[in-house]
């Protein structure tokens, strides 16, 4: 797994490449928590580039999804390859977390 | 586990990364044989959870303990067997993640990724082992994607 950061305005964009299985999931989940502290609470993450995810790295989603959401912000969800948008809708966090198909119409 | 299979045990340490080496060597091993690629996901994903599940909620993350990994890869299907050293559970009472109660909790979808990806998943009725089976032909009827 690779995280980068990029801002929009005041959109924060992380990007995930490659895959995250559960030693990747901590990374990911101190990484927003690091960015979150820093004051940004409007965050959208591009997976166009994540190829494998596992149910922790879903867990990080939905922490920093109700987490932003209390602190009237958001994460959305942009551009994930089918495989990563099957394993989301299996669990049926397509109800919960925002989803886009792609990064421009989640920075909209 | 048929006569012509390939079946190997494996006994790690409860240790994510060690679960991670296992994953590697079975890839490699499913890739040698020209697997689909929806067909690894779904088993990568797969052996993920339920090794975490016997590390982290099996043998709590517990270093005297270890996981047994028993996996035999056949012409047509994929075996894998891994066992922890703690109390078991029930799966049964696994509530179900995808209700509107359950949604926003962290955790606890790891066994529906398991039965949605893989073609059969079994636990022993101690609750601490899972033996799950993969059709591993480009005609199995589960695609993930």
């Amino acid at each position: 797994m690779e995280l980068s950061v990029d801002r929009q305005s005041d959109i924060t964009i992380i990007t995930v490449t490659g895959s995250v299985d559960s030693i990747d999931s901590d990374a990911l989940r101190i990484f927003l928590d690091d960015i979150i502290v820093a004051g940004r609470t409007r965050l959208v993450i591009d997976l166009i580039a994540m190829d494998f995810i596992v149910s922790m790295a879903l867990g990080v989603f939905v922490q920093t999804f109700t987490r932003l959401r209390a602190a009237d912000g958001f994460l959305r969800l942009a551009a994930p390859q089918p495989a990563i948008l099957r394993v989301i809708k299996t669990t049926a966090l397509d109800r919960l977390l925002p989803i886009y198909d792609s990064l421009a119409q989640a920075l909209e | 586990m048929s006569s012509d299979s390939t079946s190997q045990s494996l006994t790690i340490a409860s240790e994510l990364t060690a679960a991670r080496q296992v994953e590697q060597y079975l890839m490699t091993s499913l890739r040698e044989r020209s697997c689909p690629q929806d067909i690894l996901f779904a088993v990568r994903l797969a052996l993920e959870e339920a090794l975490s599940n016997a590390i982290k909620h099996g043998n709590g993350l517990d270093p005297s303990k270890t996981v047994t990994v028993k996996f035999s890869v056949g012409p047509d299907k994929l075996q894998i067997a891994i066992a922890d050293q703690g109390d078991g559970f029930n799966p049964l009472a696994v509530p179900d993640p995808t209700t509107d109660d359950h949604l926003e909790q962290p955790n606890g979808r790891g066994i529906m990724l398991m039965r949605a990806y893989m073609d059969e998943v079994a636990y022993n009725s101690r609750g601490n082992e899972v033996r799950m089976v993969k059709c591993i032909r480009p005609s199995s009827s589960k695609q993930a994607g």
